[in-house]
């Protein structure tokens, strides 16, 4: 008996062994990712690269060969993020907490079940699809690529998350939040503006800033709405680059390889500050 | 605001969702249009391989990904409950599941490229890491745990941690889990930039690289080809949530 | 002023077709009274209460038929906003509002209704209110921090200090008393037999006891139907319906 026992007792050791190294390999891939960004990375660090605009083939060409720092930065990869994913908020976080909003109320259950199938469709239409879409409406009708295509591409990727998680806001909170305002004689409407959304939006704050974190890492659907500038520009009717796709760029390119990684290290570390933000607000988890 | 008012600007925004939904399904059908009365030229070899490589890829990383997200959960959920390790690990998977594919993709590229020999390989298990910390969100999240009571009657019995764990908890959790797999299996197929910076000839990449062309027929084929890649994924993604929200009510 | 305050006339509810929770109730009270509603879980109770003040009309699906007068007029006639502002309620979970102030909570009825008064008469209502429920003195000098330093007992009487600063003429109860530690229930039973002087209080309740302290009239709901409405001493002591004796009996 005792002999059949320990036997189980190894086996029992054996597997959690294994479970433990199959989780200490998981996470290799992100240590590995991380040291490698920082380690490579760190060399083209240098104020420049925060206020120039990207160089030019050429003139990395030329400067690599020399040995020396490639010149320019990303600033106009940092102002195009920003007003691309600007707009891309502008548009999904106020129709995305009105969707939510209406599919909180109270429906029928075949009515709210067709919404909901229809938000997790949403959810799965991979980036460059919605690329595709935004190119057919927005570009060819007027033979422009501009940061506003660029918006609406992400606001398309980003609108499916924001419904979603402001859902999840809404329905974990006391169900008798809304009856209480009901039964102080609260109109719908101020029930909904007054008590449930100043309850509830930290989660959605929190859930939006996840989501745009998410639209600063997209790349694919802008580069064919967007399609990309040298310049910084500020006209969004007018092509503009992201730092995702100044990456890409500079991927394509085999002079810029510093460029890349201290690129590549910097959209990182933006997506982890925005998630940190996003954290710092809601310190649960956000369902998207 | 009137309350009448505000309703209809509810109303409106689910209209707008519906009109914005009909209109890319409408935009996509009547785009691919063109192909479709030359079917043979998309089931040519060309267009054929890239739905197989897709498949094929998006298969091969969940399966790579399964042990170690299972792993993964169970240390969350089981072996480590509720000790310090679980959310640390929590916190950990969370920073790793919002890093941009454009990093991933350049990272694997040029440090793990050289290493491996196969594309397809290596293709998988990047997207494989890539997917780890979004599954076990999903299962930690979503996959109702086995009661404590259930449990402590095993223990009780003098059963080991693995025996608990093989007779109880996973029967439990089954379907979660092929749920689970269904969600990771949407987002997988969905990628685009790290196939297309590592392997280029999934249906994503395709679309990506060639995005633009003026031939027609070509440009037709494009669009069905994202036409069937989005169903499957709405399919695939119905599916989950369906079991899921049966799961709950359970 | 009319004999009645509420006439409850055939009143019916169905969440669901075909099953009904109230069955046809038909009952009249009398103003400045205590009237407490008994009966198991799930026979309605809550149920009865929300439909005097239309609480059902937020959720879709549910039907009523009947009528219910209110001073003479149908409830259904006049707008939602104001019947609920003179018919009150009071939850059995506090459910303060969690991110504004003691003070703001107890005053957002006001808010809620786009009513906004003095200062003065903010602080004045807030005191008067406090001090109805017997929490005055422990929250007056925090009347700025949020409600959830308090416990959990003292959350409900904010929550029933919020109802009351609306000042109403019904005040509807759904056992308020159920989450509430034993010191509080005094506290609150107290409040209770006070606050008949200025309007009428309904209030359901599982505890027997408590009805029979603080009631004047009872009315005995079972499966949804009117079994018994009376005087509450009598009720108790000597039920006219064998089903009101039964279930007196069962909970003693």
């Amino acid at each position: 008996m005792s002999r059949l026992k320990s036997h189980r007792i190894r086996i029992d050791r054996l597997v959690f062994g294994g479970v433990v190294f199959c989780a200490v390999l998981a996470i290799c891939p992100l240590i590995g990712l991380i040291f490698d960004l920082f380690v490579n990375g760190y060399k083209q660090i240098h104020f420049d690269f925060f206020i120039q605009v990207n160089p030019t083939p050429e003139e990395a060409r030329l400067f690599q060969s020399a040995g020396l720092l490639i010149p320019g930065g990303i600033l106009n990869g940092i102002t195009g993020s920003f007003s691309v994913v600007a707009i891309a908020v502008l548009i999904a976080a106020p129709l995305g907490i009105l969707m939510a909003l209406f599919m909180y109320d109270d429906h029928s259950s075949r009515f709210s079940n067709f919404f909901h199938c229809l938000i997790v469709s949403l959810m799965g239409i991979p980036a460059i699809i919605a690329g595709m879409i935004v190119y057919l409406w927005m570009v060819e009708p007027f033979h422009s690529f501009s940061a506003l295509a660029g918006g609406v591409s992400l606001a398309i990727v980003m609108l499916p998350m924001i419904i979603y998680s402001t859902l999840d806001a809404l329905n974990t909170l006391p169900a008798n939040m809304k009856e209480e305002g009901a039964a102080l004689g609260g109109t719908y409407t101020n029930v909904i503006f007054l008590i449930i959304l100043p309850a509830a939006k930290d989660k959605i704050i929190s859930g939006i800033l996840v989501a745009a974190s998410r639209a600063v890492g997209i790349t694919s659907p802008l580069i064919i709405t967007a399609l990309g500038s040298s310049e910084v520009r500020w006209n969004v009717q007018e092509p503009v680059s992201t730092v995702s796709m100044l990456l890409w760029n500079f991927f394509n390119n085999p002079s810029m390889v510093d460029m890349v990684w201290t690129t590549a290290l910097f959209l990182f570390l933006t997506v982890i500050v925005l998630n940190i933000i996003a954290k710092s607000i809601y310190h649960g988890q956000i369902h998207t | 605001m009137k309350d009448k008012t505000f309703k209809i600007l509810l109303f409106l925004s689910a209209i707008s969702i519906l009109l914005l939904s009909g209109g890319m399904l409408y935009s996509l059908i009547a785009e691919s249009l063109p192909v479709f009365g030359h079917l043979g030229y998309l089931v040519s070899g060309e267009w054929f391989s890239y739905i197989g490589y897709t498949l094929l890829i998006a298969v091969l990383a969940l399966a790579i990904a399964a042990p170690f997200s299972i792993s993964l959960l169970l240390i969350y959920a089981e072996y480590c409950s509720g000790k310090m390790i679980a959310s640390t690990l929590a916190f950990v998977m969370d920073l790793f599941a919002y890093i941009p594919s454009v990093v991933w993709g350049v990272w694997a590229y040029y440090s793990l490229r050289p290493v491996f020999g196969n594309d397809i390989l290596l293709v998988s298990i990047v997207l494989a890491a890539m997917i780890i910390p979004y599954s076990v969100y999903i299962c930690v999240n979503y996959i109702p745990l086995v009661p404590r009571s259930i449990k402590e009657g095993a223990y009780c019995l003098g059963a080991t941690r693995l025996e608990v764990l093989g007779t109880i908890c996973f029967p439990f959790m089954t379907k979660g889990l092929i749920a689970a797999g269904f969600l990771s299996l949407g987002k997988i197929l969905g990628e685009t930039m790290v196939v297309t910076i590592l392997f280029g000839k999934t249906i994503t990449s395709v679309i990506f690289n060639r995005f633009g062309t003026n031939n027609d027929l070509e440009s037709g084929a494009l669009f069905a080809l994202s036409l069937f890649l989005i169903l499957i994924i709405v399919a695939v993604n119905v599916a989950a949530r369906y079991m899921f929200k049966k799961h709950w009510h359970e | 002023m009319d004999k009645y305050i509420l006439e409850i006339e055939k009143l019916s509810v169905s969440y669901k077709q075909g099953s009904y929770a109230l069955k046809e109730i038909s009952v009249s009270l009398e103003p400045n009274k205590v009237v407490s509603v008994i009966g198991l879980a799930l026979a309605g109770k809550s149920t009865l209460l929300r439909s005097l003040n239309r609480l059902h009309e937020i959720y879709t699906g549910i039907r009523i038929e009947g009528r219910i007068l209110f001073k003479g007029e149908n409830i259904m006639n006049q707008p939602v906003i104001d019947i609920r502002k003179k018919i009150g309620m009071v939850f059995q979970n506090p459910n303060v509002f969690p991110n504004m102030s003691i003070y703001q909570n107890v005053l957002y009825g006001y808010r809620l209704n786009n009513i906004s008064l003095s200062k003065a008469e903010n602080d004045r209502i807030a005191e008067e209110t406090l001090r109805e429920t017997g929490l005055w003195d422990d929250v007056k000098d925090k009347l700025q921090s949020r409600p959830n330093i308090l416990p959990h007992s003292l959350q409900q009487q904010i929550c029933i200090a919020r109802a009351l600063a609306l000042q109403p003429e019904i005040l509807l109860m759904d056992n308020p008393t159920a989450q509430l530690q034993p010191a509080y229930i005094n506290v609150v039973e107290d409040m209770i037999y006070r606050l008949r002087d200025k309007m009428t209080v309904i209030i359901a309740t599982q505890n027997l006891s408590q009805a029979a302290r603080i009631s004047d009239y009872t009315l005995f709901l079972e499966d949804g139907e009117l079994i018994e409405f009376g005087d509450t001493s009598q009720l108790f002591w000597s039920p006219a319906d064998k089903r009101t004796e039964r279930f007196i009996m069962s909970q003693s």
